[in-house]
């Protein structure tokens, strides 16, 4: 909304310039920035349809200023002619249409508009056409509220018919659009045929041209749900729509009228018909408000005092009365957002000023119980991953439909999309992580490690709204880990590492791993090892699968990995035991078996643990060979092995024994042989 | 003699057998194996433990084993700087120019670290974090928020639709709603999450973001608390010179309702182009929550008053850290990740 600085001064004292016009306002609630010199620019929130207008800004000056509102006066010369002997209004529909007010203005000339109108039209924006047009456009923007003119003439039947319309009904607007009509829209109609789209445009067939003569012009207050739906359905959005929508002046309408009428007769000659035709078949209540004394300065937290309140609500236009308990208001009719004593509350609290309200800063302790964040372990997981070089990142939730195929069968769809490749709702992480590897791939960032925790979603009809919300952690890793320096040769990003990682974040969370192995069935990933405590899956690591890779172009192996939150952050609430630090010195062994290639190290390890009876508390392997030093079809293992009691000191002769049968043992079932 | 007297005379032996001389490796492992071999003088004195009363044997092999380590310890020291003699010419080649072993160290996404952040500052003041669907009903996000359909305030946000009644929320506050419907008040918490907006990305504007939406209800609540506490958050987040602007504004579910700016930090209010020459930036809304939300809830608005305010981490964290295109949240760029530790 536009608002002339120079036709605001006619309706309103102030010495301001543009920017102290802006920050009054602005203050006041209206957001307003200058435009220049000459015009400021409103950015006005839905619930203040009374300042889409000079008056109404004015208004908002008078009370921020004190200075008093200068109403525009109307003087209607009436003709002989009374209205009512030669026309009728019928409202079909008067929930849609509570009100239809009319005048008709006969003998005008159309023609051009005086300077002095089209130039505050054309500051605000808007091109003056001809005297008739610019007539209804001015009081539009003079009095906020909208108004329609019709070629007389062209009215068939002598008679306004406001009805809705028939499904199928097909008119034409003033922008010669064809438009098709359901049985929500509602309509002005003439004996014959619609005439005008109600509240959001006029139809072509009674539009007011060069020769008209005779004019109806309409002031109506339509149901502002009615107008945004039908608006909404077409979208089709007019200063008249934007209007009513809002909620406009039921009883303002005549005034509005009536200025029309007036100033078309003085710019166009015309002869104002005696009298309104005024269809008003059920009166519009408006409704008191009850006002405890002292609710507003409990609710404000300062005290706003009676004389504070008498002035603002008479510069408010609320008339208000004094009661036994605090006040009666009744709010004016072009306010639809007052209707209970919070909205009178506020009325209060921005005169008074947010900046003049007191700061009040007392912590008073915690209201119930602390609960911890649910998501305070996942921030130390985060912290774990990120110290170990992963890359938090956050990717869109939404995405091709095709390519989110590739990931999960289950996929939810956005109805109303921005673009094919935001159709639906990620069922996975990874393609948001693949994404952005390719992304930093084509930027020269061959090496990446990346990790992103969110809500992932899948349809599914018979839960609760048709979705369910996943929360994962998810990462994925490529090239080198620490690329080659002086000291060392590649490291890679590889499976190892990825295993190495769950390993390492399970020592983090204090927990044994009991598992980690090929899963049965690969799901997430190719060659997919789950990770397991006892029974529970800690995660899934593994290649990323060439079929899901479709589309990225991306030729180098890729490794996945996707961490089961809600065990992982179980496991990381749990406080674990102090454990007595051991006092007896461990006796370390190293074991170099060879064996035959094909036998697998784990198998080793696990006849190992079962041998090394409970003094046996840590096997690590420590080196694998194949070589020269070997035969061709055998490779050789080294194993470090840790034996502890914590009730005595071990002698050498008990941990030769247990060597003996774990060397016995592994020859006897994997014809391994000590070297 | 004692075991505690065969154990002074060890360490005697050893001190002489190391005493004044510069060892070789060999020396070393011959005095490792003189001591600690299988059949050294500790081995024998681990062996004399079975004659011990039982009673005696914990005590005895504590102490063996204390000699054990004493020993082993000072041999390896020895080994070292045998090794080290040896190798005394290769040590003063050494460039000291040359990198260290570096490790490379991950990082932590911007907007993930402003949503800790801020949960720190609401969380030393009693502000419980709780989340809430992402996918919500036209109800929650909506409706109970005094937001009806054929509401003009739905053009304030442009939403995506999942089905005519199922949408991606377009703000935290969704979740308002659902606290209160499962929790009596007083309460107070804080909703950080994801929300979602129908707008094409720009630099300015992208399909997501992320809020964090606060609610404090109990007695007598007022609008200068809410005041005093969003101050709170803006000096502990921005800065203790950091202004602060409340201005009136409007949200169909809090009345009155309030914008805060604060003052531009750029230009320290003196105007520059992220301020708009206004010298102050919009960060939150804010607002007393509407009777008619507490009704939805089926709370006493006579008896409960409370606040609400919801704000945006991306648009905080461009301004706490200075970035000028919201895409760079969400492309993955590690080269933009890497400057957030
Ligand atoms: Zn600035």
């Amino acid at each position: 909304m536009i608002i002339s600085i120079e036709w605001l001064r006619s309706l309103v004292d102030f010495d301001l310039n543009s920017q102290d016009l802006a920050d009054l306002l602005t203050a006041g609630g209206t957001e307003a920035e200058p435009g220049g010199e000459s015009i400021i620019k409103l950015d006005l929130t839905p619930n203040r349809p009374d300042c889409m207008s000079h008056l109404g800004v004015a208004r908002e000056v008078s009370v921020l200023t004190g200075s008093k509102l200068k109403r525009p006066e109307i003087n209607l010369s009436k003709s002989d002619t009374k209205v009512d002997d030669s026309f009728s209004i019928e409202i079909a529909n008067d929930n849609e249409c509570p009100r239809y007010a009319a005048r008709i203005v006969r003998n005008i000339k159309v023609g051009p508009s005086p300077d002095w109108m089209s130039s505050r039209l054309e500051a605000v924006g808007i091109r003056s056409i001809n005297n008739v047009v610019d007539v209804a456009n001015y009081v539009l923007m003079e009095l906020g509220h909208p108004l329609h003119t019709f070629d007389l003439k062209l009215l068939q039947g002598n008679k306004i018919v406001v009805r809705l319309a028939n499904d199928g009904e097909k008119i034409v607007t003033l922008d010669n659009e064809e438009r098709t009509m359901n049985n929500h829209h509602l309509l002005i109609c003439d004996g014959k045929k619609p005439v005008a789209l109600a509240g959001i445009m006029g139809c072509a067939n009674s539009e007011v041209t060069e020769s008209t003569t005779d004019i109806l012009i309409e002031s109506a207050y339509f149901d502002p749900i009615t107008i945004r739906r039908g608006s909404k359905s077409l979208d089709l959005a007019t200063e008249a729509s934007k209007r009513f929508e809002r909620g406009t002046d039921f009883e303002g309408l005549i005034t509005a009228l009536d200025r029309t009428a007036e100033l078309l007769s003085e710019l166009a000659g015309g002869d104002i018909d005696r009298g309104i035709l005024d269809a008003y078949p059920n009166k519009i209540l408006n409704e008191k408000i009850t006002l405890q004394a002292d609710k507003a300065s409990e609710l404000i937290g300062c005290t706003i005092d009676e004389k504070f309140i008498n002035k603002t609500f008479s510069a408010l236009e609320i008339s208000c009365k004094k009661t036994k308990n605090g006040f009666s208001a009744l709010p004016p009719t072009f306010r639809p957002d007052l209707k209970r004593d919070i909205d009178l509350i506020e009325e209060l609290a921005r005169v008074y000023g947010y900046g003049t309200i007191p700061s009040d800063f007392q912590y008073d302790g915690n209201l119930t119980e602390i609960k911890v964040d649910p998501l305070k372990h996942v921030a130390e997981l985060k912290r774990f991953l990120a110290g170990i070089g992963f890359n938090e990142i956050s990717s869109n939730s939404l995405m091709n439909s095709k390519r989110a195929a590739l990931f999960e069968d289950n996929i939810l769809e956005v109805q109303n999309p921005l673009s094919n490749e935001m159709s639906v709702l990620r069922p996975s992480l990874l393609p948001g992580l693949l994404r952005s590897i390719k992304y930093n791939l084509n930027r020269s960032e061959p090496n990446l490690a990346l990790f992103e925790h969110g809500i992932v979603f899948a349809a599914d009809k018979k839960a609760e709204l048709g979705k369910v919300e996943s929360e994962h952690l998810t990462g994925i890793v490529c090239g080198q880990r620490n690329p080659q320096g002086w000291r060392s040769g590649d490291e890679p990003y590889d499976l190892f590492y990825l295993k190495g990682v769950i390993e390492s974040l399970a020592d983090f969370i204090n927990v044994t791993l009991t598992d980690i192995s090929e899963a049965k069935k690969s799901l997430l990933f190719n060659n997919e090892q789950i990770a397991s405590v006892n029974d529970n899956v800690m995660a899934q690591i593994g290649a990323i699968r060439t079929d899901q890779l479709k589309g990225y172009d991306i030729d180098i192996p890729l490794f996945g990995f996707s961490i089961n939150l809600d065990f992982i952050t179980t496991m990381m609430a749990e406080t674990s035991r102090y454990q007595p630090v051991p006092q007896f010195p461990a006796i370390v062994r190293d074991f170099t078996f060879s064996v035959a290639n094909h036998i697998q190290a784990g198998e080793i390890e696990k006849l190992i643990k079962q041998k090394g009876t409970d003094l046996l508390t840590k096997v690590e392997l420590v080196d694998l060979y194949a070589g020269e030093q070997v035969s061709s079809d055998n490779k050789s293992v080294s194993f470090r092995i840790k034996f502890e009691s914590k009730e005595r000191t071990l002698t050498d002769t008990e941990i030769d024994k247990i060597s003996e049968s774990i060397i016995q043992v592994t020859e006897n079932k994997l014809g391994a042989k000590l070297r | 003699m004692t075991l505690q007297d065969k154990i002074n005379n060890i360490k005697s032996q050893f001190a002489d057998a190391v005493k004044g001389l510069s060892l070789t490796k060999k020396e070393v492992s011959d005095i490792k194996n003189q001591f600690l071999g299988r059949k050294g003088s500790v081995a024998q004195l681990f062996n004399e433990m079975k004659n011990l009363p039982p009673e005696d044997r914990s005590q005895a092999g504590k102490e063996l084993n204390i000699l054990k380590s004493e020993l082993s310890t000072k041999i390896d020291n020895l080994l070292h700087a045998a090794a080290d003699d040896s190798t005394s010419s290769l040590e003063s080649s050494i460039d000291p120019t040359l990198p260290g072993d570096f490790i490379p160290v991950g990082s932590i996404h911007p907007i993930e670290k402003t949503i800790q952040e801020i949960k720190n500052i609401f969380g030393a003041i009693g502000f419980n974090s709780v989340y809430g669907p992402e996918i919500d009903d036209d109800y929650h996000n909506f409706e109970a928020l005094n937001i009806p359909h054929y509401h003009p305030a739905r053009d304030m946000q442009d939403t995506f639709y999942i089905t005519d009644d199922v949408v991606l929320r377009t703000h935290t506050s969704n979740t308002q709603i659902h606290v209160m419907e499962e929790q009596q008040p007083p309460l107070r918490v804080i909703v950080p999450g994801r929300v979602y907006r129908n707008e094409a990305i720009s630099v300015r504007s992208y399909c997501l973001f992320h809020q964090i939406e606060g609610l404090y209800v109990s007695k007598n609540v007022t609008f200068a608390e809410m005041k005093g506490t969003l101050e709170y958050f803006v000096k502990s987040f921005f800065g203790q010179n950091v202004k602060t602007r409340f201005r009136p504004s409007y949200f169909p579910f809090t009345e009155p309702s309030a914008e805060v700016d604060v003052s531009c930090i750029f230009c320290k209010g003196s105007g520059c182009k992220t301020c708009k020459q206004t010298g102050w930036l919009e960060i939150l809304g804010c607002g007393m929550v509407d009777p008619d939300v507490f009704l939805k809830v089926g709370y006493d608005s006579e008896k409960w008053s409370g606040y609400a305010f919801g704000l945006g981490i991306e648009r905080m964290t461009m301004l706490k850290y200075g970035i000028d295109d919201i895409r760079l949240f969400f492309n993955g760029d590690v080269r933009f990740l890497r400057q957030f530790r």
